[in-house]
């Protein structure tokens, strides 16, 4: 099976169908999308802040994370749940589409970025976890966060602007 | 005024540049999610959900200067992003709710909640719940006037 073929057979689904053609379909879809993507990132930034030196300084790094990333887990499985349906719905337009590709780059840089922090710099947290100012790495990682992630919304609406 | 408004050289610069009305478009939703991000952390510091190691001011002051400032950016971009279009856009019952909706969640943010959340109860927290709904539906109101537009 080709791409092509793939991408067609994903706007011919079900799911596809009804995102495109039902009368509220898109729009709650793009609700949700906009909610998940405002509990995700709206929530992740203050962990990122908190990395960063600038806000809740006085808690735990350890404990800002599981106390508020559930919620902002919550909302990325909402805004990937719902980008999902949007891109089966639109997967011939959308496939293309240059800011697609670099939102999805910003996406998969913003994943990696989280992944070097959990398994190399977060391996020292016990030293610095309740300090103010956490060390460079921390930083780093919590500046590139709030910077891809905003890359990520910005690419988005980009190519909402592109495609419709 | 409105048709005014529309001719002015910043709505046309905006009407003619798609560049420009998808960074205003984007920094609009960031703008919000900053937001809905600090009304959720202030409501689960306010109902004692999470970071109650903290000073209750320590969280919720800092938290309430995230949501007015991200209101100010999704305020100043969305009036930029409807100056083309004003004539149109104060028409459209979804805009209109959605103006409504915000000066109602602004002051019960400004007026009750942000006001008694310091005294972090059961109440406070529901309270809060209640300030996160309004901005969501803020939010919900907002992609549903882009979509009739």
């Amino acid at each position: 099976m080709t791409i092509g073929s793939l991408l067609e057979t994903l706007e011919a689904s079900a799911a596809g169908t009804w995102v495109r053609e039902s009368t509220w379909g898109f729009a709650i879809v793009v609700g949700g999308h906009i909610l998940g993507l405002a509990l995700s990132v709206g929530v992740l930034a203050w962990f990122d802040l908190r990395l960063l030196g600038v806000g809740v300084t006085g808690v735990p790094v350890s404990r800002v994370f599981r106390r508020l990333m559930p919620w902002a887990f919550g909302g990325f499985a909402l805004m990937f749940a719902t980008g999902l349906l949007l891109f089966a719905a639109y997967a011939t337009d959308a496939y293309p589409n240059p800011w697609f590709r670099l939102k999805l780059i910003a996406m998969t840089a913003a994943g990696g970025n989280a992944l070097a922090y959990h398994l190399i710099t977060e391996r020292t947290l016990a030293r610095w976890d309740r300090a103010a100012t956490p060390p460079p790495a921390a930083r780093l990682a919590g500046g590139l966060s709030l910077g891809l992630w905003a890359s990520v919304v910005l690419l988005g609406r980009a190519m909402a602007y592109t495609m419709f | 005024m409105l048709y005014w408004l529309e001719a002015t050289a910043a709505a046309v610069a905006i009407r003619d540049s798609l560049p420009v009305t998808a960074l205003l478009s984007g920094l609009h939703v960031i703008g919000m999610a900053v937001s809905v991000g600090a009304v959720v952390v202030m409501t689960l510091r306010s109902a004692g959900l999470a970071l109650h190691d903290a000073p209750i001011r320590g969280v919720i002051d800092p938290a309430s200067r995230g949501l007015l400032g991200g209101a100010a950016l999704s305020l100043t971009t969305g009036l930029l992003l409807v100056l083309p279009r004003a004539s149109g856009a104060v028409e459209n019952p979804y805009f209109q709710r959605k103006m409504l909706l915000l000066a109602v969640a602004v002051a019960f943010h400004l007026l009750l909640f942000r006001r008694l959340a310091p005294r972090a109860s059961r109440v406070t927290g529901w309270l809060g719940a209640i300030d996160l709904l309004l901005w969501g539906s803020v939010a919900v109101l907002g992609c549903m006037y882009t979509l009739v537009e």
